[in-house]
């Protein structure tokens, strides 16, 4: 089953905008997608729909097996518990240590504390923080902030993570290095969704992706597979599209 | 898919449930942290909730002490007939006796001039009067009790113009008077109370939802991690609580300085009924009503800021 299906979803504000119209895709479990399109292409409107902080207007949301559209209010804290969301200005609490703001989804979820503890300590080992757990977050630079935030996402182990802009404050170098993050937890069996309108960082990263344009899917790029790209590493013509 | 399942099933429901108390234990600690950790503003909101949980306890006090009060004090005769001058003691007792048939009389007790004599001696100061005096010029005298005291009025109307009677004086009214105001008084309490509950309400109320707007993005982030609504709603019916249960205790102790500022004046004027009371404060059965009333309305206060808050800011 796909993680992620849109059938012909339209979201309409209610300033009367049409912020996506007809949009069908699916993702599949571990796949690493990347959405992009310009300003107001409709990238966040569709990640809210997928975290369920939106219904759609019309058509048909299906996330990890939910059916977003018929998801009651009470049934939706278990589902977002089984997604990570990575915000564009990272949405740490300022007043709380690294280690706190990480352990923030265990406490939720009413993990133990030395589970908790032992979690948030792996967590932060792979965004290479380990030593700033008791900082706060004002004492972090900007991509190291943001790496608590994909801490946070990812400690209580989501199926899905998304990220909107999650490297839009970011230095080309720091962006890299927080895409490559992405890709590992993707690899690790994650289904990942970035939205971002970076389009160097999106076609370094060889991933798919959505382009959306006023609402529309406008072309769905797909990496080619392991084997052509291992076909492709004695082909010089392939080579050039990089 | 398979992640989240697998939390469940590492987690057995002992372990659940002991993480269930933390996280109680957690919001409950928490919660009196920030109320300790802004002792001015929230010193000030305890003491105006303190000051509201009082009033009516005080109310309550006094009427309870009033109605022990009337209840002790001995009851007087409704009505006091003073017979004309002269009457012989067999005029009297016929009297009396016409009067005991009357259905609203209850009581007819019968005092001769020489009985009224001893008693007035008995009481210092008259005594010398007395001798001055020539012979008994005290006469007999009828003391009444109604069987219903409010009708005492027309009963002393219809006994003015017999013949036997020289004069009427109501002696007992004020004690129905006075059973009549506490009754009001009683029914006035409930009104303040009630007036006062909503009171500590509302302010309680509207302390969590400062509070709130000054957690907006901890309770927004919160949500979107996974937390539900009674989650993010614990901290601040926990801060509700302490309120209530820190208000009610301040109650108390106004409840008590009160009963000590008044109590010999109290008991001066109860002497002065014909009654020895001590002034009874709460007791501790109403001691802890008053302290669980004031958590239940800070719970209460809190439940309805976050549930409003809440639902304005839920994203969905
Ligand atoms: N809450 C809202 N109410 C009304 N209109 C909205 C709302 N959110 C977004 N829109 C409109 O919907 C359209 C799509 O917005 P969206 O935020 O999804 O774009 P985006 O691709 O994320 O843009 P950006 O790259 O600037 O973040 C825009 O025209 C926007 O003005
Ligand atoms: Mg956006």
């Amino acid at each position: 089953m796909s993680a992620i299906r849109f059938d012909t979803v339209a979201k309409r504000y209610a300033g009367g905008q049409d912020a996506l119209r007809e949009l069908s895709f699916g993702i599949e479990p571990a796949e690493m997608v990347f959405v992009t399109g310009h300003s107001g292409a409709g990238k966040s409107s569709m990640l809210r729909l997928i975290a369920a902080m939106d219904l759609p207007t019309r058509g048909l949301v299906q996330v990890l097996g939910e059916n977003l559209g018929r998801l009651g209010r009470r049934a939706i804290p278990a589902y977002r518990r089984r997604l990570g969301l990575v915000f564009q200005d990272h949405r740490l609490l300022m007043e709380r240590s690294i280690f706190q703001n990480v352990a923030l989804p265990l406490v939720v979820a009413g993990v133990g504390r030395e589970e908790a503890a032992r979690r948030v300590r792996a967590a932060l080992d792979k965004v290479g923080l380990l030593t700033m757990e008791l900082k706060l977050p004002i004492a972090l630079s900007s991509g190291e902030r943001q790496r608590v935030g994909i801490a946070r996402a990812i400690v209580a182990k989501p199926e899905l993570i998304l990220a909107d802009e999650p490297t839009g404050n970011l230095d080309p170098s720091l962006s890299a290095e927080i895409m490559a993050l992405f890709a590992a937890f993707a690899d690790a069996g994650t289904t990942v969704v970035v939205a971002s309108h970076d389009l160097n960082l999106v076609q370094r990263m060889r991933k798919r992706v959505l382009v959306l344009d006023k609402g529309k899917l406008i072309d769905d790029f797909r990496p080619r597979t392991i084997s052509s790209r291992k076909a492709r590493a004695g082909d010089g013509n392939v080579k050039a599209i990089d | 898919m398979g992640a989240r399942r697998e939390i469940h099933r590492e987690v057995p429901w002992r372990n659940a449930m002991r993480g269930w108390l933390r996280s109680h234990a957690y919001s409950l600690f928490s919660a009196l942290g920030r109320i300790i950790h802004r002792p001015l503003d929230q010193g000030l909101t305890i003491a105006v909730l303190a000051v509201a949980l009082a009033l009516p306890a005080l109310g309550l006090v006094a009427v309870q002490n009033g109605s022990h009060l009337l209840a002790g004090a001995a009851r007087p005769a409704d009505l006091l007939l003073f017979l004309v001058e002269g009457a012989s003691q067999e005029l009297a007792t016929d009297f009396a006796d016409r009067l005991r048939g009357d259905t609203r009389v209850l009581a007819v007790e019968t005092r001769s001039p020489e009985q009224a004599l001893d008693e007035f001696r008995s009481l210092s100061g008259f005594a010398d009067a007395l001798a001055v005096a020539e012979g008994n010029p005290l006469p007999w005298v009828l003391s009444l009790n109604l069987d219903d005291p409010t009708l005492v009025e027309a009963v002393a109307e219809s006994l003015r113009d017999q013949s036997e009677v020289d004069a009427v004086i109501y002696e007992g009214a004020w004690l129905t008077r006075l059973q009549g105001l506490l009754a009001l008084a009683e029914r006035t309490l409930w009104v303040v109370g009630a007036l006062l509950a909503i009171a500590v309400l509302l302010i309680v109320g509207n302390t969590v939802r400062l509070e709130i707007a000054t957690r907006l993005e901890e309770i927004e982030v919160s949500k979107l991690i996974g937390a539900s609504d009674a989650f993010v709603r614990r901290p601040f019916l926990y801060a509700g609580l302490w309120l209530g249960l820190t208000a009610g205790l301040g109650a108390l102790v106004l409840v008590e300085l009160a009963m000590w500022f008044l109590h010999s004046p109290v008991e001066v004027l109860a002497l002065s009924y014909g009654s020895s009371l001590t002034l009874a404060g709460l007791s501790i059965v109403d001691a802890l009503a008053l302290i669980a009333c004031g958590m239940l309305l800070g719970w209460g206060g809190a439940w309805l800021a976050s549930a409003q808050r809440l639902r304005a800011i839920d994203p969905r």
